[in-house]
């Protein structure tokens, strides 16, 4: 470089004079560069290499901040730091974001229970009946903050939850809770994990949550298209509470150092309110003639168990609540599911139409068609028992004497030679039979019936005869296409169908088939709407809800019509179905039981299958994979972290 | 045995690049002091992050090459602060430069000159005369740090001081004319 041309270049040694000045030490660089390598190192074994190894609890602590911002984490264990801050829903990721949204819903439920033990909790603490595990004035503050924040949605989502079974939205409304449920028990692992939570909190939660949704599911059971009992959804709902309840212990018990027991107030109001509870149940008990001794004792049992048991006695009786929580799950389970075990029955049928309760109640329709389908299946009843009982009703009530020979009629009590003893064939014919009254309806149907019925075996009845009676018949068949003869539309047809098939069964057949038809697809209701029962038939179109005794003559129809390919079968199976809470109270269960039975013995319906019964009661399916989930949080949660936490540290 | 070869490779890398080094982070605009912290700074990192240098750090090429890249990133992390130095340099400034000023006796108004006509250099040539002139620094160590061959340096050196002289004097000859004008 030196031997450049000098002239045209500047001096290497001027350059190196100008830039001397910012030229470092040699030794003050060196040493630079190794302290900086020290100060490294120990970074790196300090604070740098314990953060690699805990690296994975980085990710917890996330849920810890998620808790702080959307639960009173205060409310659930003095193990929470008063410093974590909460984190901003944006910040949280989508993954997470995705889990707080879905399990926001079924955190309101939690939030109930959690709300409720807090407040024990509290007030407990604040007496100084137990140590407290929780900071009192904290978690206070917090669940007042949580109600004032959240409050608002919470009490959308309950509505919503009460409401949307009367919409006809109850599948979609389990499968959102069913979903909110996995999202809210993820939620709540993730904070058993940070030992945020124990058992017994996590069990009480989901306590309080299947109680409540067993309290709303009660809406289900008239306004869900399910074929089961919908009682079931609510049965297993409550029995999975007391199952879970069963294996959860309040935190005092594993104390044996501390006093344990509850404040004499609390004791006495406990104690009134499971009185209250037996003498409801046992009520019900006696209601439903039996289980009164189970009942009985299962509740008591258990309140024995959870109020009255003290310490020295506590270590041989810890597994007695879970006798009694199995054993009144088992009991819920059984009243839930009597109406196929102890449902109306043949025999109970047939003794009610051996009863003759019909003139009890004057509900000589429903008797009818009782002894009707004992009669026309082969069930049968004692005709002699009971054709005393009528005659003794007969001679007693001759302001009802048309209608109880009409019922004995058409349920074959009596024939119809036995009928001419009972009136007047030729007077009845003449007034019926006349040619010059050919183009009248008969005004009286069901009045006239059993004369109708007499006449037609009547020996002396002419073919002509028997055509002037065919078409008057049609002239009323005819009249209940009018759109003037709304009432009853169903049951009219029924009758005229009947006796028609007494003279002269396949007169305008095809008219008719076609004519019933129309009338049952018009007459169903299909849409659901609420308070009102959809799949079963109105009485009249003016009517609010369906009818069961339009429905039973419906199907009566169908039995000789076959069944119009545009009806909604699977609603009017669900209308039909199995209800006990309903059966057991409603006046007019017989004609829905006769209902039911000829609908599963149809020809032309083909019966359900196990798809079926998957796809209609998907609520039952879902709410028993509620249950299951929930129980699988419980028991899955750890049973006292504090404990373990304890144990651990030095 | 691996740590021991690490330290006498750091060693040797602190005395091949630390004024090359320097002078190249002076070259991108950082005041001398600034420029020898950084080049610690990165002498330290390169070598704690020398398991993640992909070849041979022994080859001055393949080392150079990851040692500037550390530099660059300390150089860029220092520009981005320099806001905040800023505002702490003003409160600390005054006092610092009277203590300076106190101990400066003698300024050669030439050697001045020459500095600001180097900053004036295209960064390329800049680059070469800072990391070249600082010490005695070899053109096989700037060509390795710049990761250039050795032939490039030295043209750039050459266009560099052929700059510089151009630029002395030219800026003598406007101070002679200015001073036979005032005088």
């Amino acid at each position: 470089m030196n031997q450049l041309n000098n002239m045209d270049l500047i001096d290497e040694n001027e350059i190196r004079a100008a830039l001397k000045p910012l030229r470092p030490d040699v030794a003050a660089f060196s040493s630079g560069v190794h302290r900086r390598l020290e100060m490294a190192a120990n970074r790196l074994n300090e604070a740098q290499l314990p953060w690699m190894i805990d690296n994975s609890k980085s990710e917890q602590s996330d849920w810890l901040r998620i808790a702080a911002s959307f639960a009173p984490i205060h409310l659930l264990s003095r193990n929470v730091e008063s410093n974590i801050a909460p984190i901003s829903f944006a910040a949280v990721s989508l993954g997470k974001k995705l889990v707080i949204v879905l399990a926001f819903p079924f955190l309101c439920f939690f939030m109930v229970g959690l709300t409720a033990i807090g407040i024990l909790k509290i007030r407990a603490a604040q007496k100084g009946q137990i140590p407290s595990d929780i900071d009192t004035e904290q978690a206070r503050r917090a669940t007042s903050q949580w109600w004032i924040r959240y409050g608002w949605i919470a009490a959308v989502i309950f509505i919503t939850t009460l409401v949307a079974p009367f919409l006809g939205w109850t599948t979609p409304l389990m499968i959102a809770l069913v979903c909110s449920g996995f999202a809210a028990v993820s939620f709540v692992r993730a904070l058993a994990k940070e030992n945020l939570v124990e058992r017994s909190l996590i069990g009480g939660m989901c306590v309080a949550g299947l109680g409540l949704l067993g309290q709303l599911s009660q809406t289900f059971s008239s306004h869900s298209a399910q074929v089961l009992d919908p009682n079931l959804v609510t049965g297993f709902l409550f029995a999975g509470a007391f199952m879970i309840a069963s294996f959860v212990r309040p935190l005092a018990w594993d104390r044996p150092t501390d006093k344990y027991g509850l404040g004499k107030w609390t004791r006495v109001g406990l104690i009134a309110f499971l009185m209250i509870n037996v003498c409801g149940l046992t009520y019900l008990a006696w209601a439903l003639e039996s289980y009164i001794v189970l009942i009985g004792i299962a509740i008591v049992v258990t309140a024995i168990a959870f109020v009255f048991a003290n310490r020295r006695f506590r270590p041989s009786i810890t597994r007695l609540p879970i006798v009694g929580g199995l054993l009144i799950s088992g009991l819920i389970m059984a009243v839930s599911t009597q109406s196929y075990w102890r449902g109306v029955t043949a025999s109970s049928i047939r003794t009610y139409v051996e009863s003759f309760d019909g003139s009890q109640l004057g509900l000589w329709d429903d008797w009818t068609d009782a002894a009707k389908w004992l009669d026309e299946t082969g069930e049968g009843f004692d005709k002699q028992l009971v054709a005393q009982h009528f005659q003794q009703e007969l001679d007693g009530n001759p302001q009802t004497h048309d209608w109880m020979l009409t019922a004995a009629v058409r349920s074959s009590l009596l024939s119809g030679a036995e009928m001419g003893s009972y009136s007047d064939i030729p007077a009845d014919r003449k007034r019926l039979v006349d040619q010059q009254y050919i183009e009248q309806p008969i005004e009286n149907l069901k009045g006239d019936y059993y004369r109708i019925a007499a006449i037609a075996v009547d020996q002396e009845l002419s073919a002509a005869d028997k055509d002037v009676l065919t078409h008057r018949l049609m002239v009323n068949w005819n009249q209940l296409a009018s759109s003037d003869f709304d009432y009853d539309r169903l049951k009219s047809a029924l009758l005229v169908t009947e006796l028609i098939n007494r003279l002269d069964g396949n007169v305008q057949l095809k008219q008719r088939t076609s004519d019933v038809h129309r009338w049952l697809l018009s007459n169903q209701i299909t849409e659901p709407s609420p308070f009102r029962s959809g799949g079963g038939f109105y009485i009249t179109q003016q009517a609010p809800d369906s009818d069961r005794r339009a429905t039973l003559a419906a199907i009566s129809l169908m039995e000789t019509y076959g069944v119009p390919p545009a009806l909604d079968l699977m609603q009017l199976r669900s209308y039909l179905r199995p209800n006990f809470l309903y059966d057991i109270t409603a006046f007019d269960y017989v004609p829905k039981m006769i209902a039911r039975e000829k609908l599963n013995h149809l020809s032309d319906a083909r019966p359900l299958t196990a798809m079926g019964y998957l796809g209609t009661d998907l609520p039952l399916w879902l709410s028993i994979l509620l249950v299951l989930l929930l129980g699988y949080a419980t028991l899955s949660s750890p049973v006292r972290p504090s404990q373990a936490i304890a144990n651990n540290s030095p | 045995m691996t740590r021991r070869t690490a330290v006498l490779d750091l060693q040797k890398s602190i005395d091949r690049f630390a004024y090359p080094l320097t002078g190249l982070i002076a070259s991108w605009g950082a005041p001398a002091v600034d420029a020898a912290e950084l080049a610690q700074d990165s002498l330290a990192d390169a070598h704690l992050g020398l398991s993640t240098c992909h070849g041979d750090v022994n080859d001055p090429f393949v080392y150079g090459r990851w040692l500037r890249g550390v530099a660059r990133n300390k150089f860029l992390n220092w520009w981005r602060s320099r806001s905040r130095r800023e505002r702490l340099a003003a409160v600390t400034a005054p006092e610092t430069l009277d203590q300076v000023a106190a101990k400066t006796d003698h300024i050669d108004e030439r050697l001045v000159q020459l500095r600001a006509e180097i900053q004036r250099l295209p960064s390329k040539n800049r680059e070469v005369v800072m990391m070249h002139y600082l010490d005695e620094t070899s053109v096989a160590d700037v060509a390795a740090l710049l990761s250039i061959s050795v032939k490039a340096v030295e043209g750039r050196l050459y266009q560099a001081r052929k700059s510089l002289r151009r630029g002395m004097d030219e800026s003598t000859s406007w101070t002679e004319v200015a001073k036979a004008v005032l005088l």
